[in-house]
């Protein structure tokens, strides 16, 4: 079976929708879940926009701590 | 024109024009790009540090890119020309620390069973073996949550290559895990 024939079973990979990949879902809830990627989750989380674009994360109490 | 290419197509017009007024020095602009490509740099980032180092450098390379944003001859070039600073401050950072084992290092989430935080760990450590480009594609569709359509628009990568890059990706990364898991089953 070529690349282009296996793609056709890729939608769920692709779209992030319809019917589900069983293995594809599982990694997804397995590293957004549990491990990693919560950048985006805890940018959204603050709820309004921030002054200094660059201030999410904690590099500045990390190097206050370090200090 | 399809769905995915007219999403494309007016992505593409919106980020010109926020490119074109973070250089006019608007903070507006300049944090609506941090929020449309903060997922895509922090993906690709992955790929080579561990979580925190992906956290802190996330920012590192917005406030790079901010400085040199006059020295960016197409704006519409801007997702590959800062993705390109990203992978230079990976390497760079990984050149610094600690090798990545992929193991033991990224912070899992405190509700997850011992298990589930080990499955988690080997999965990352099989997609950072794989070549770059499906390692990339991978980890902004199973850890960062983009969509095909999305990583394409964010990333400045033709769509047909991302869909390439995810199919042969995963198929390698099913290999991968299954042989992992003969091996552990086998001992």
């Amino acid at each position: 079976m070529s690349d282009h024939d296996g793609m056709r079973d890729d939608d769920y990979l692709w779209y992030r929708s319809g019917p589900v990949d069983i293995e594809v879902a599982r990694l997804e809830r397995l590293l957004r879940g549990h491990a990693l990627g919560d950048l985006p989750r805890r940018a959204g989380a603050q709820g309004q926009p921030q002054e200094n674009p660059f201030g999410h994360g904690n590099k500045g109490a990390r190097n206050a701590a370090a200090a | 024109m399809d769905r995915d290419d007219r999403d494309d197509v007016d992505g593409a017009e919106a980020v010109s024009a926020m490119v074109e007024a973070a250089r006019r020095g608007s903070g507006g602009a300049q944090d609506a790009l941090y929020r449309r490509f903060a997922p895509v740099v922090h993906g690709v980032l992955l790929g080579y540090v561990q979580k925190a180092d992906a956290d802190d450098l996330t920012q590192d390379v917005f406030e790079t890119a901010l400085q040199r944003l006059h020295q960016l001859r197409e704006v519409a070039a801007f997702p590959g020309w800062l993705l390109g600073i990203a992978r230079h401050a990976a390497l760079d950072a990984k050149r610094r620390r600690t090798p990545l084992t992929g193991v033991a290092f990224d912070t899992a989430d405190a509700h997850a069973t011992h298990e589930e935080r080990l499955d988690a760990q080997r999965s990352l450590a099989a997609i950072r073996r794989l070549p770059e480009a499906y390692r990339e594609t991978l980890m902004l569709r199973l850890v960062e949550g983009l969509s095909g359509p999305e990583i394409a628009a964010r990333t400045g990568l033709a769509p047909g290559s991302v869909r390439v890059n995810l199919h042969r990706g995963m198929a390698l990364l099913r290999s991968a895990l299954g042989e992992a898991r003969t091996e552990a089953g086998g001992r």
